[in-house]
């Protein structure tokens, strides 16, 4: 029931009146459904069900009725003419239906259904749309149906574009024309020459739309659509690997053992160690495949590298960003390699082939033995030099004044031009810098819109030049204080921003660093205290082993199993509401310590990360293969799904209200067979 | 509205009202006849979330729902109406509530549905074959419930649905159609219950949805249109698998649909002051529960179901 008034206690409804409308409706409901399943289409009984479906349009089963009957009057009545009449009665009926109900889903299929026999005139049923879409403009029906009467005949989508622009020019804030605008204009837009015909149209009336309707959410949601299509693009390709190209690694293998140390550098200056039992490589690319192919090749040649197969991180079917490929190290012989990949699927991916050297060397047991020791570092924290709150927003301010300079080089990504793969354009620069001038003076106007405020900061993030950063950064900012009721997204983006940026400079990485006398531990990565609430950009953190995201706010920490080297994971005083948010965790072999003391696991009742990772419930996993022992299932399905699998050595999870339940605890200790040592204390088995 | 109103949750009135509902005999009640299975799972759902469920006669409600299923499989949305895909899953989630599964042939249902899947993926409502995204959803729940998921096609069914995607991230009834916070729901629980979410662009339409909040606090279904507590399901569940919630005012929605109670006589209306109705009474509760409203049992924001009964079907038995 929609907009009808709460009649008022004590002021009943006249009771009589409603008495007659209900046993009459009440009648004819009954009625027809004996005639129904008496299959009776007779002339009365069709007029009683007409009757009803005028009253009540959403009694289905009384369309089926008439469906029925229809087909029972076409077996004694072959004359086309007279069909026709049938169903002309059919067409009238159901405009009547919509008189009383115009959102019917019934009596619009019952239409479509009588027009599919392609004995009616169409032009009629435009005239009744051109009524109905002047009578009420967004009515999806309304334009469900004229999308099918189009098809219908054939229409051009040119000519239903010069509908649209009607519908538009006639009231800017008629969302449902603009998106049939972008319905009609995605085909038309897939040619380069096109395109900038097309777009500057539609930017054109964008423009006008703003100035008209400032307030309207319509044409802000389409501009944002054209900003996507006009976006600098780059094609596919690799934007961040391990090895990274260029770079020099070592390994060393244990005699007699699978066991692999490697040391190699990182973007940072620094010397990074780790062990494994594999060499895997890790190639990032700036978009998601489903499918990916790359050569590896070696000089000196080595067996079966054409044999290695890669596979996507989330080791699913899903299309996936990052992709890994494991190297068979026992085939090496002590000397030196220079290693080539190369993507061949797929095939429009720019690419030259990543390029790295490795040197080989096998141990004795007694010299690994010394690599055992500092095996229990890798997961123990140096202390940290300055954990004051203070002095982390003193670090926090420091770095905000801190600028991109544009020409430094990336680190940790493929050490290329940044640029080289942007097909930037005079037609997108001009585009882009006239959308800047038009908003600018939106803002003259009003200084406080919200609407003109984030419109510029994607105008300015998508024309991709750094020196534009700061500014979205600071507008970013200001959002929150202006529309305070999404506060969360706009910090979402802000975020995410100045991750990519920090990322991106190494002066500002190199003081993000772990600051440690220790040589063998330093190259850590320490963000925390600075109020993130999501990151991306993690092709360029590849290299990364250890990493303190501690005192943020983050919800997730998804992304992240693109880092295949992380040993140490801190993310304790953050936001994480549940165990299903640290699923993606599950997929990083190496991960041996992780804290999540101090988040939110166990507060909410409600998990949002439920149906982000492959289980039972999205079908994609028996629940056969979680079910272990005699831990009840119920309850301990997402540890099992979550944990089951990982090698964490150390845990910590104090400070969440689930850490002191003891089922909840056992259930951790059986689903890590490997764990030593939980909120400091040690497993007992 | 009016600002003396109480804002707290009126549970016992708002159950005493479900109650009513069966033994009322009014125009509206006439009128919602032929969906009577739909108005159980609405009253039936938020009685269990209101801790209630026991109140009701399980048993007599099995029996009736039997009694409405046809030869084919399919369940008609009352007795003597036709089968309909929608009523099939209302009908295999109300069994599901009373833990009655059993009860049912599963094989008999899924190949009633299955049946209805077009080569294109997508599914009808009937045999008349109205086509919406709608069906997919009820299609893919009521098949997961019954894991029977292996008799139709799920590739080509997920394919459809990202034939309905819009230029903002949102999805309609059919290709073509225009985003509306309903469809999206349907289009969004059924790709995360068919584990296809990576379709989704979760950033651009988790923006649109969060725009769907209205100063007053209350959410539209598209942009420009009036907020309704209906959609503080439809727009909050899908920003719920999307992950995306908190980019709402959440406090601010909380008391939209409080003030949307009829304090004296239970019940919950589409917006203040509107006449209550049991559809709106369930999507009131269930998006105060996906807020975490003190008192009420938590829903899955995909099946529609309590999560205490999703987690019996999927976590009891083996599969
Ligand atoms: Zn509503």
């Amino acid at each position: 029931m929609h907009g009808r008034k709460r009649i008022p206690i004590g002021q009943a409804a006249d009771k009589g009146k409603d008495q007659t409308k209900t046993n009459n409706l009440k009648k004819l409901l009954s009625d027809f459904l004996r005639n129904h399943h008496e299959r009776c289409y007779s002339k009365e009984a069709l007029k009683q069900n007409a009757q009803l479906l005028e009253l009540n349009p959403e009694v289905y089963t009384a369309w089926n009725y008439r469906k029925l009957a229809v087909r029972h009057l076409f077996e004694s009545e072959i004359d086309e003419a007279a069909r026709k009449l049938i169903l002309d009665e059919e067409l009238q009926l159901v405009e009547r239906a919509l008189q009383s109900n115009v959102k019917s889903y019934g009596a619009w299929h019952h239409r479509k259904w009588v027009i599919d026999f392609g004995l009616s005139s169409l032009d009629h049923e435009f005239m009744l749309l051109k009524m109905l879409l002047k009578a009420d403009c967004r009515n999806f029906h309304g334009w469900n149906y004229r999308r099918f009467c189009v098809e219908m005949k054939g229409m051009t989508p040119e000519k239903e574009l010069e509908y649209a622009t009607e519908k538009i020019n006639e009231n800017f804030s008629n969302y449902s024309a603009w998106h049939y605008r972008s319905k009609l204009l995605s085909p038309l837009i897939k040619g380069k020459e096109n395109k900038e015909d097309v777009l500057n149209e539609e930017y054109r009336l964008v423009n006008q739309a703003y100035f008209t309707e400032p307030d309207d959410q319509s044409a802000w949601f389409y501009n944002t659509w054209l900003l996507g299509e006009t976006k600098i693009e780059s094609g596919p390709h690799v934007v961040g690997s391990w090895p990274e190209d260029g770079s020099s690694i070592s390994v060393d293998a244990q005699e007699g053992s699978s066991f692999v140390a490697v040391n190699f550098r990182t973007p940072l200056d620094s010397e990074h160690r780790f062990e494994s039992r594999t060499l895997t490589l890790v190639i990032y690319f700036n978009e998601e495949f489903s499918d990916v192919a790359a050569t590896i090749r070696s000089k000196p040649e080595l067996p079966h590298l054409s044999e290695v197969q890669w596979r996507s991180v989330s080791g699913t079917e899903a299309p996936s960003r990052a992709w890994l490929a494991d190297i068979p190290v026992q085939s090496f012989a002590e000397t030196e390699y220079t290693f080539f990949v190369e993507v061949s699927s797929p095939k429009e991916c720019q690419n030259t082939p990543i390029s790295f050297k490795l040197k080989y060397t096998k141990r004795g047991t007694s010299e690994v033995s010394r690599d055992q020791n500092s095996r229990s570092e890798c997961y123990s924290w140096p202390s940290k030099k300055s954990s004051s709150d203070e002095s982390q927003v003193g670090m926090r301010l420091e770095l905000e004044r801190l600028t991109v300079d544009p020409s430094s080089a990336e680190p940790g990504s493929i050490k290329q031009d940044p640029t080289r793969y942007l097909r930037r354009d005079n037609w997108q620069e001009t585009v882009l810098e006239e959308q800047v001038d038009i908003l600018r003076e939106l803002l003259e106007l009003e200084e406080n819109s919200k609407w003109t405020l984030l419109t510029l900061a994607r105008v300015l993030a998508a024309h991709g030049a750094s020196r534009y950063t700061d500014e979205v950064l600071k507008l970013y900012k200001r959002l929150p204080d202006i529309d305070p009721d999404h506060a969360d997204y706009y910090k979402a983006q802000y975020s995410i921003l100045y991750v990519d940026k920090i990322t991106r400079s190494p002066d500002i990485l190199q003081k993000l660093w772990w600051d440690v006398e220790d040589r063998l531990s330093a190259g850590w990565l320490r963000w925390n205290g600075l109020s993130l609430s999501d990151f991306r950009s993690v092709e360029r953190l590849l290299w990364v082993q250890r990493l303190d995201l501690s005192h943020n706010q983050l919800r997730t920490v998804d992304g992240l199993e693109a880092m295949q080297l992380l040993v140490a994971l801190d993310v304790s005083h953050n936001k994480l509401p549940n165990i299903t948010s640290l699923a993606s965790l599950r997929l990083i072999p190496s991960l041996q310590y992780l804290n999540i003391s101090q988040n939110e696991i166990g507060d909410h009742q409600v998990d949002a990360t439920r149906y982000s990772f492959p289980s039972v419930l999205t079908n994609q996993m028996c629940f056969s293969s979680l079910s272990k022992g005699n831990v009840n299932a119920e309850r301990s399905w997402e540890l099992q799904a979550v944990f089951g699998g990982m090698n964490l050595k150390v845990l910590d999870i104090a400070g969440n209200s689930v850490a002191s339940d003891e089922i909840f605890r056992e259930t951790i200790v059986r689903a890590l067979p490997q764990l030593e040592l939980l909120d400091g204390e040690q497993v007992k088995r | 509205m009016s600002v003396e109103k109480m804002t707290t949750f009126q549970l016992e009135k708002h159950v005493d009202y479900i109650k009513s509902l069966d033994k009322k005999a009014d125009f509206d009640s006439v009128v919602m006849e032929h969906l009577r299975m739909s108005g159980a799972y609405w009253g039936l759902t938020a009685m269990d979330m209101m801790h209630s469920l026991d109140d009701m006669d399980g048993d007599e409600i099995a029996a009736w729902i039997l009694k409405c299923q046809h030869d084919c499989g399919g369940f008609g949305g009352n007795l003597g109406h036709d089968p309909h895909i929608l009523y099939t899953l209302n009908a295999v989630q109300i069994l599901a509530l009373f833990d009655k599964l059993d009860v049912a042939d599963a094989d008999k249902i899924a190949n009633y549905i299955s049946g209805l899947q077009k080569d294109d993926g997508s599914f009808a409502g009937d045999e008349w074959g109205e086509i919406d995204t709608r069906f997919t959803y009820a299609a893919v729940n009521c098949l997961s419930i019954l894991k029977r998921m292996h008799t139709i096609n799920v590739q080509k069914a997920t394919d459809f649905l990202v034939r309905c995607r819009n230029f903002d991230g949102g999805f309609g009834c059919t290709p073509g159609g225009e985003s509306h916070a309903g469809q999206i729901f349907c289009c969004v629980a059924a790709l995360a219950i068919m584990g296809a979410l990576h379709h989704v662009d979760k950033d651009l339409l988790g923006w649109w949805l969060c725009e769907r909040q209205v100063k007053a606090g209350g959410l539209n279904g598209r942009p420009e249109k009036l907020p309704d507590v209906c959609y503080s399901w439809w727009v909050l569940s899908s920003l719920v698998i999307l992950d995306r919630a908190h980019w709402i005012n959440k406090e601010k929605l909380k008391d939209f649909i409080l003030n949307c109670q009829d304090q004296d006589r239970g019940g919950i209306s589409d917006a203040p002051d509107d006449a209550v109705d049991v559809f709106h009474t369930f999507f009131g509760v269930a998006g105060l529960s996906l807020l975490e409203y003190p008192g009420i049992k938590s829903i899955d924001p995909a099946y529609a179901l309590p999560v205490h009964v999703v987690d019996r079907i999927f976590f009891r038995q083996k599969c």
